[in-house]
């Protein structure tokens, strides 16, 4: 079950990261302040272990904006369960990720 | 920006090319966003995260499904065709041209090499000294062991002292006709670098060996000439300096005229005053040419004396080496078998042969004159020659015979997709062994594990027209 998944405290930071809105990579990498070399690996396992889940956005709000397409990540269900056990794991974790107004489209 | 997209560009090279489209533009994407940031992001740094990302997805699986539809040139997964995969390893070698191309270069690649190095031409090219026959190089007895076996590429010691050279000259021989002395030293002198390896020879040591040069002054060797003068043909007659005295360049020895032991840049032929001042323990080479009766008579006496004829000298090692040919092709069956199977297939024709014959045409120049090269390196490998030439000729010769087994006889490509058939435990029962296919649809070779009286060599099936359609 990924539910009983300990996550590493970079793991949970990522994950929190995302659950607080901060839903692409480069976005979650200032956030928490750690590298591309980690963040994005770090996604595609919590991303395999089925704690996220990805998705392109539409190709007209991209246009619309004038930049290019992005790639959001939310949690899925056992990604929310995860969270939740690491939280209490790891306390700080809320205090050390700001939540921001969810951007996706 | 160019910059960190190739960067990008290069770290996408990790990844399968099904993977490569979408995780380019994942990363472009969030390279755009760090360019707008604020915060000053290192740029590079932040692009070369993405070898480890790349690497990450290459070494624990896929990119997972993302969701949602992305309009990328994402490449179509490779179409199911009818055409069977390579075969595994020596991909290079597959088609009969490039196979003989490569034999090819390496042949031109050993000769070239023996023809470049001096002692291998030597032995290639006979021997330029006119009336050769009489000439001969002689040592005292019991000190001449090493002139006497190292007869071939490498140069024997020095064996003669002044001393030694002074009494035959003064009581000589009957048999002989003529004596010479050089001894090898290293001058200074004020030809730049400074240094030359000279022969300080005796006045008649160009005449024994019947080249026309001054019997004074300074011979330089054409590579010396080449070299330290750049090829001016004004040096002859220039007054140059050598060791304590200043002697006169009398001559210019042309190449390939050498043939005695010792590498030398120049030759300072000295008057008979000036060898009794040379120091009578200092060792040297004796040349001396035995008379025509002696010759004719009962040859040059044995028993008192060391000696190496010099037309034996320079012709000593090819015919060494030849007989280790024939040895290495008798030894081939003791490693794998001559039998190269049962072919009844009349498409093949005489190419399968021509085929074979040309790969081991190719092989020989390659190992003999690879043999030459290895004993023109130094004389640290002259004992290995042989041992060399034997051993890479019978590897060859079995690699020839192996390769040609493994090859399709009609088009001459090698097989591919070895299927394993049958089990061992089974043999009374049913053949086992390996089945090979050709790509191009001729056939089919059928290898038994182990020879049966049933089943004792390699058979070749052949596809008929209407195996077609399966091979494009």
């Amino acid at each position: 079950m990924a539910a009983e998944l300990k996550l590493s405290h970079t793991a949970a930071m990522i994950l929190k990261a995302i659950d607080a809105g901060h839903v692409y990579g480069f976005s979650v990498m200032e956030v928490t302040g750690l590298a591309s070399g980690t963040v994005y690996p770090a996604m595609r396992r919590l991303e395999r272990d089925g704690l996220i889940r990805s998705r392109w956005e539409n190709q007209s709000i991209a246009d619309a904006e004038q930049r290019p397409l992005r790639k959001y990540y939310a949690l899925t269900r056992p990604g929310r369960t995860t969270l939740e056990s690491s939280e209490k794991r790891y306390p700080l974790l809320t205090r050390l990720i700001p939540e921001v107004k969810v951007e996706t489209a | 920006m160019r910059v960190h997209l190739a960067i990008l560009r290069t770290a996408a090279l990790l990844l399968p090319e099904q993977q490569r489209a979408e995780w380019f533009a994942e990363w472009r994407s969030e390279l755009w966003h760090a360019w707008q940031s604020p915060s000053g992001t290192n740029l590079i740094a932040y692009c070369l995260g993405g070898f480890k990302d790349a690497y990450w997805l290459r070494r624990f699986g896929p990119m997972p499904r993302s969701y949602g539809i992305l309009h990328l040139d994402v490449p179509a997964p490779p179409a199911v065709t009818q055409s069977f995969p390579a075969p595994p390893g020596l991909h290079f070698l597959k088609s009969p041209a490039q196979c003989l191309s490569l034999l090819a270069a390496l042949a031109a690649a050993s000769v070239a090499v023996a023809f470049l190095l001096q002692p291998a031409r030597d032995v290639m090219l006979a021997s330029s000294y006119p009336d050769v026959r009489g000439l001969l190089l002689i040592s005292p007895w019991g000190k001449g062991y090493e002139a006497g076996i190292a007869n071939g590429l490498v140069d024997p010691y020095p064996t003669v002292s002044v001393d030694q050279f002074r009494q035959w000259k003064t009581s000589p021989m009957p048999e002989l006709a003529g004596l010479a002395f050089y001894l090898p030293q290293v001058m200074r002198t004020d030809i730049p670098p400074g240094h030359l390896s000279v022969a300080r020879t005796s006045a008649d040591l160009f005449a024994l060996l019947h080249i026309p040069l001054p019997k004074n002054g300074l011979i330089l060797n054409n590579s010396a000439w080449r070299r330290h003068f750049h090829s001016d043909p004004h040096v002859v007659g220039q007054v140059v300096w050598v060791g304590a005295q200043k002697v006169q360049v009398a001559g210019i020895l042309p190449a390939g005229q050498w043939k005695l032991p010792g590498h030398f840049d120049a030759w300072l032929i000295e008057d008979e005053r000036s060898l009794t001042r040379l120091p009578p323990e200092a060792m040297g080479f004796v040349l001396a040419r035995v008379t025509d009766q002696a010759l004719g008579d009962h040859g040059f006496p044995d028993g008192y004396l060391n000696y190496v004829w010099l037309a034996e000298r320079n012709r000593s090692l090819l015919p060494a080496l030849l007989p280790l040919l024939l040895m290495g092709a008798l030894l081939v069956p003791v490693t794998t078998s001559f039998s190269l199977g049962d072919y009844p297939s009349r498409r093949s024709g005489p190419r399968r042969w021509m085929f074979l014959a040309a790969k081991i045409a190719l092989i020989l120049p390659t190992t003999l004159f690879g043999a030459l090269d290895l004993a023109s390196i130094g004389p640290h490998f002259l004992p290995f020659v042989a041992q060399f030439l034997l051993f890479s000729w019978v590897f060859a010769l079995r690699w020839a015979l192996t390769d040609q087994r493994r090859r399709c006889p009609v088009c001459l490509r090698l097989l591919a997709n070895p299927v394993r058939i049958g089990q061992s435990s089974r043999m009374l029962l049913e053949w086992h062994g390996t089945e090979l296919m050709c790509l191009r649809g001729h056939g089919l070779l059928h290898v038994p594990d182990r020879p049966a009286i049933w089943f004792t060599h390699q058979r070749w099936t052949d596809f008929d027209p209407s195996w077609s359609s399966l091979f494009p």
